[in-house]
């Protein structure tokens, strides 16, 4: 509740408009909503409600079968003989009857039988001849969200509840949309670009807005997660658009880390794994694998290491827990150039992030004097492998551009190509393991692969060199993207991200 | 059969099979974005149907004759209202019709105002009707040099302070002209108009109360006095110069100043040129306030300069025994057993001993070009105003 209190008291310091609205009687607090999508919709459900929801989720389950050979087969129905028609383009599914038809067909049906209601294939939207259009029905819409998956219901829309909602809460202002700047108090930007993919990670963003950790009961001095969870109140209930000062984030960070203390720039990837770190042990992180806090929900994976000795044939594995993949680029780099090649081609080279994603979990040769079989004892060649045992919700993807050596460190500007969404599932130990067994089993036919499809959520770039240079950073909210660069926060297309020259990138799983 | 069939098709069908698969995966494209716009845009009016109907709903109902007690359930009026997009009975909302044809205007279902439809400037924009009142969740401006609410960037970032007064004189100048255009009146002939965004501009930068010293200081340069004001440049500079020493040789004399700098601007050279005014500009800052308040500066920072250094050392006997001073350290002692510099700290408590030890330590890694560094470092402090 102290979220909610701070909120009024914030509107109330900026806007005197908004109060004086808000205090006009609203009726309830929970979203006006149309209790039936359309007129039809209502007479429909009045003639037998419990029927039209039944067959309504027998349809969304058809579609959600991954081969959708069935739903997209209709009969076309010319004058004499009829012929059956698999179709890429959407097809309509009667919600009074077996029928599967196009768009052309789904009008005669309702001439010829006088069925109203079709489904439509690809997204199960519920189209409405009356209306000439689609209607969102709130039951309906419940049904298809669940996409045809046997999901507990949803308790929190009971009568109950709702009651409870709207007395105990106020809405926060309709500007605060999370879109916000954050200062550079100094060479800080390398924070403000991680803590701007934080705040706009919905995970933690939930878990923060739903008092996950509150800074009230919170005894430390100095708590990171407290200044995460004022940051998070700032931005979601403060109706500001101007940039934030995470003045208690970076006083935060300092007192927990030595090497981040002082007037200087630092790296990102560095100060994400520290923030990770501190965040996970702040909210009741535990040593245990099995660790239930936000961080390890959200980020945490496993790499499994598969080492095979070339002799015997025996195979150990190992698993290395992890946050995010830090992925090679030289070597990628260097294997597609071709010996003889000019600077000028060096320079021009691009790399995509799968052929990194490839490299990464190739089988590699290790040399005799790097393993030791212990089954055939001796050292022994062998081969490596590395696959991803377990992917977590948010897969943060690091590209080393940065280089130390003992004589100097260097910055690669290879372009590094990244899709909007990726498939991750070629690089999963399963998958992995089911390639092996193919190799060794000629002629077995592997059914159509299952996809794990993350989409890109943040991406964050360096500009300049290894010694000095900026951070900005990309942040997908719903289907736009922003651009954050210190206390400015500008629009930005899909193409200005797909253009920017990487060096995180933070996929999120499409469905969990 | 179906196989020899398919290969028996001359390159001529393949071809029509081809661009037809094409086509259909078009059409999915275009289907699958303007379903999902569709239903966002018709989900937002069938709510504001719904508000529309319980507002007029609410405003024919009579007067509750008791005032609702606060976390009562809200009184639902038994009234049965109909208005052209839905019909309002008994607390429930049905809709009339298709709310795309019935209710033109979006209305937001938190604040009950109605969503401006447009972006007020850029990209698609139109100029909204400045009468009304309006839902505070604009549509995102997109334009070149502006934010997503529409705030123009500064275009120079680094302008002189003579420039930065004349600019605001100018300012000052229009508003007295134009008086009352900010908030209701009538949109000046230019495109310029400014809505009520309640937001600042972005050149506004916060004043922040430093947590140690209570000092207000431009969040811009918070981290680089917060180093000073824990005590901890000294030691960074000597680490700076150590790196300068042992590392690369590509690191020059000039690095220190180009490597403490905030936010490049994309062109570097720039940068050199800026870099006297504002230093300049910076160094005066730092001279008001020792004029204003030089007793209170030597009290409360915990950081204190060569200049003030034999100065302090003389009237030492002074500057522990006030409370100001002790506030600040307290704190840090609290907060800095974790980062193990404890040590370090406490040798520095006793104000006396300060000017010595450092001096030993900073003798000891590289006399002269410690100096150096530290002279860079004071030099360059105020690139970051920059």
């Amino acid at each position: 509740m102290d979220s909610i209190g701070a909120t009024t008291k914030a509107s109330q310091l900026v806007s005197p408009k908004v109060t004086k609205t808000k205090a006009a009687p609203t009726g309830s607090s929970t979203l006006p909503n149309a209790t039936f999508g359309c007129e039809h919709v209502q007479s429909l459900f009045k003639a037998n409600k419990a029927l039209a929801k039944e067959t309504y989720e027998t349809a969304i389950q058809t579609l959600a079968d991954p081969r959708r050979i069935k739903p997209q087969t209709y009969k076309s129905s010319s004058s004499e003989n009829d012929t059956i028609v698999v179709s890429i383009k959407p097809t309509y599914l009667c919600l009074q009857c077996p029928s599967i038809m196009s768009a052309d067909g789904r009008d005669k049906h309702h001439e010829a039988r006088k069925h109203a209601f079709t489904v439509e294939s690809r997204h199960g939207c519920l189209y409405c001849q009356f209306c000439r259009d689609f209607v969102y029905d709130p039951e309906f819409e419940k049904i298809r969200a669940q996409r045809g998956t046997k999901r507990k219901a949803d308790d929190s829309n009971g009568i109950e509840d709702q009651r409870l909602v709207a007395t105990h809460a106020a809405f926060v202002p309709c500007r605060a949309t999370g879109l916000r700047g954050l200062y550079n108090m100094g060479q800080t930007c390398f924070m403000s670009v991680i803590l701007q993919t934080i705040i706009h990670n919905p995970l933690v963003r939930n878990f923060y807005l739903s008092e996950g950790h509150s800074s009230r009961d919170c005894d430390d001095e100095y708590c990171i997660s407290c200044a995460m969870d004022e940051i998070f109140q700032e931005f979601y209930s403060a109706e500001k658009t101007e940039g934030y000062g995470a003045v208690s984030m970076l006083l935060a960070s300092w007192m927990a880390e030595q090497a981040l203390v002082g007037y200087q720039q630092q790296d990102a990837h560095e100060y994400m794994q520290f923030l990770f770190n501190s965040l996970h042990q702040k909210n009741g992180g535990t040593l245990s694998e099995d660790c239930s806090c936000i961080i390890h929900k959200t980020f945490y994976g496993q790499l499994q290491s598969t080492v095979r000795c070339d002799k015997c044939k025996n195979i150990t594995t190992a698993l290395d827990p992890v946050m995010d993949l830090s992925l090679d680029i030289r070597d990628v780099k260097k294997r597609k150039l071709e010996p003889g090649a000019s600077k000028a081609e060096k320079a021009e080279i691009k790399i995509d992030l799968k052929e990194c994603l490839d490299s990464f979990t190739q089988k590699e040769k290790l040399p005799a004097t790097d393993y030791t079989c212990q089954k055939c004892g001796g050292s022994q060649p062998a081969t490596k492998q590395l696959s991803i045992k377990r992917l977590p919700p948010v897969v943060p993807v690091h590209l080393k551009r940065f280089e130390h050596s003992k004589a100097n460190a260097t910055k690669l500007e290879t372009r590094v190509a990244f899709p909007l969404q990726l498939n991750l599932h070629p690089y999963t130990t399963r998958a992995k393991d089911a390639n092996n067994k193919k190799s060794f089993a000629n002629g077995f036919v592997p059914k159509a692969s299952p996809e794990l499809v993350y989409e890109l959520s943040a991406v964050i770039v360096h500009k300049g060199n290894i010694d000095t240079g900026h951070y900005i950073s990309y942040s997908r909210e719903g289907q736009d993207w922003f651009l954050f660069d210190d206390n400015k926060a500008v629009a930005a297309s899909e193409a200005d991200v797909l253009e920017a020259n990487a060096y995180l990138l933070f996929y999120m799983a499409r469905e969990l | 059969m179906d196989k020899e069939k398919i290969s028996q098709l001359d390159p001529a069908a393949w071809s029509v099979v081809a661009r037809n698969v094409l086509d259909d995966c078009f059409h999915n494209i275009i289907h699958d974005m303007v379903l999902e716009i569709h239903r966002e845009e018709k989900v937002l009016r069938m709510q504001s149907a719904v508000v529309i109907a319980e507002d007029t709903a609410r405003a024919q109902m009579p007067e509750p004759p008791v005032a609702p007690v606060k976390g009562a359930p809200p009184p639902t009026p038994n009234i049965r209202v109909e208005t052209t997009g839905a019909i309002y009975e008994n607390g429930k909302t049905f809709l009339r019709g298709n709310p795309l044809q019935t209710t033109p205007e979006v209305i937001c279902p938190q604040c009950r105002l109605p969503r401006l439809q447009y972006p007020i400037t850029g990209k698609g924009s139109r100029e909204p009707d400045l009468s009304k009142e309006y839902c505070m969740f604009y549509p995102f401006v997109s334009k070149p040099g502006h934010d997503i609410y529409g705030n123009q960037f500064p275009t120079e970032q680094a302008k002189t302070k003579k420039e930065r007064e004349l600019i605001k004189q100018q300012q000052r100048a229009e508003k007295d002209n134009t008086p009352g255009s900010n908030d209701t009146g009538t949109p000046p002939a230019t495109q310029s108009f400014t809505l009520n965004t309640g937001s600042k501009p972005i050149s506004y930068i916060p004043w922040q109360t430093c947590p140690s010293c209570k000092r207000s200081l431009l969040i811009t340069r918070f981290a680089q006095h917060l180093e000073k004001c824990l005590g901890i440049s000294g030691r960074q500079s000597s680490r700076n110069a150590m790196a300068k020493l042992t590392g690369n040789g590509s690191v020059s004399g000039n690095t220190p100043l180009g490597s403490r700098m905030g936010t490049p601007q994309p062109g570097s050279q720039n940068n050199n040129g800026k870099r006297s005014p504002t230093k300049k500009g910076g160094a005066d800052d730092d001279d008001d306030d020792d004029k204003e308040t030089p007793v209170k500066k030597k009290k409360k920072s915990n950081y204190i300069k060569k200049a003030d250094r034999e100065r302090l050392a003389a009237s030492g006997a002074t500057t522990p025994g006030s409370t100001h001073q002790s506030d600040p350290k307290i704190k840090l002692k609290i907060a800095k057993p974790k980062s193990g510099d404890n040590g370090v700290k406490r040798e520095r408590e006793d104000g006396d001993g300060e000017v010595p030890r450092k001096k030993i330590k900073m003798q000891r890694s590289e006399s002269i070009r410690t100096e150096k560094t530290e002279g860079d470092d004071e030099g360059s402090d105020d690139e970051l105003g920059a």
